[in-house]
């Protein structure tokens, strides 16, 4: 038990990292393409980057731990196995946080947001499931 | 036949859940706005509360749905198991969004990260509660 735990862990502190350097990738790319611009100007701000990065890195893998574990506790109750487990782990995610807070925001207009959620939350649960999926086994 | 009854039932728990749930964000939200926690509504409140139960209600299936799968894995039995899933799911949905919210550590996003966090836990609380008082396994 200890053991299994401490392998969803660690597999959800490497995972989370990789999530949080892809959103923060996606963020970049999102500013210079125009395909979705938070905040306008801020390729230009070194303060404002640096931030982005902090945030994102370090509260994926605070979060992808949290989730690692969760996954460990539930992990003989989600379908498939290996990598595809571990992707149906970061789509079951996708819809329980990003898909809900969606549904909210699009209901009170607030599309932009809407868009993020898409844009930069699918692609880093696909990439945490993967990950954790990939390093996880019971 | 019995799993028929067993998909019913937690279908109209899930939906019945949910809207409890609603029903209590929204309360939350009034008392942490009249006591200066967060802003008041931008919307109209007959707008808000429509829209948001009836979401509510919806999401209430799904989660419904995740607490039947999950029931077996869930630590306790009886109340206390129905209060650790709902504790479950505001810890990942929403303090996991108050916490990206807080971390842009503008005044309004944190008093919206305060709302999210603070009236989200009545609500996922209560939604847990409810969904263990309506689906027995």
């Amino acid at each position: 038990m200890i053991k299994n735990m401490k392998s969803g862990f660690s597999a959800g502190i490497i995972a989370g990292f990789v999530g949080g350097v892809v959103a923060f990738i996606l963020i970049i790319i999102g500013n210079i393409t125009g395909i979705w611009v938070p905040f306008e100007g801020a390729l230009n701000d070194v303060v404002f980057l640096t931030n982005q990065a902090v945030t994102h890195i370090g509260l994926n893998t605070i979060w992808g731990t949290i989730f690692g574990l969760i996954y460990s506790r539930f992990y003989d109750l989600i379908p498939g196995k290996g990598i595809w487990k571990g992707l149906y782990f970061g789509l079951l995610l996708f819809l329980i946080i990003n898909i809900s807070q969606a549904s909210y925001l699009a209901a009170f207009g607030s599309f932009f947001w809407v868009i993020g959620n898409f844009y930069v939350a699918f692609p880093i649960r696909i990439i945490y499931g993967f990950v954790l999926g990939a390093l996880y086994e019971k | 036949m019995k799993s028929e009854n067993n998909m019913k039932n937690i279908l109209l728990a899930g939906v019945i859940a949910g809207a409890i749930s609603g029903i209590i964000r929204i309360i939350g939200d009034l008392v942490g706005s009249a006591i200066g926690l967060w802003e008041a509504f931008k919307v109209p409140l007959a707008n808000y509360a429509t829209i948001y139960i009836i979401l509510s209600a919806i999401w209430g299936i799904i989660f419904g749905l995740i607490y039947s799968k999950f029931y077996n894995l869930i630590p306790g039995s009886g109340f206390l198991k129905a209060f650790y899933f709902g504790l479950l799911l505001w810890i990942v949905i929403r303090v996991y969004g108050s916490s990206f919210l807080m971390a842009y550590a503008g005044w309004r996003t944190t008093f919206q990260a305060n709302e999210i966090m603070f009236a989200g836990f009545f609500e996922m609380i209560s939604l847990g509660l409810a969904l263990g008082y309506l689906y027995k396994k």
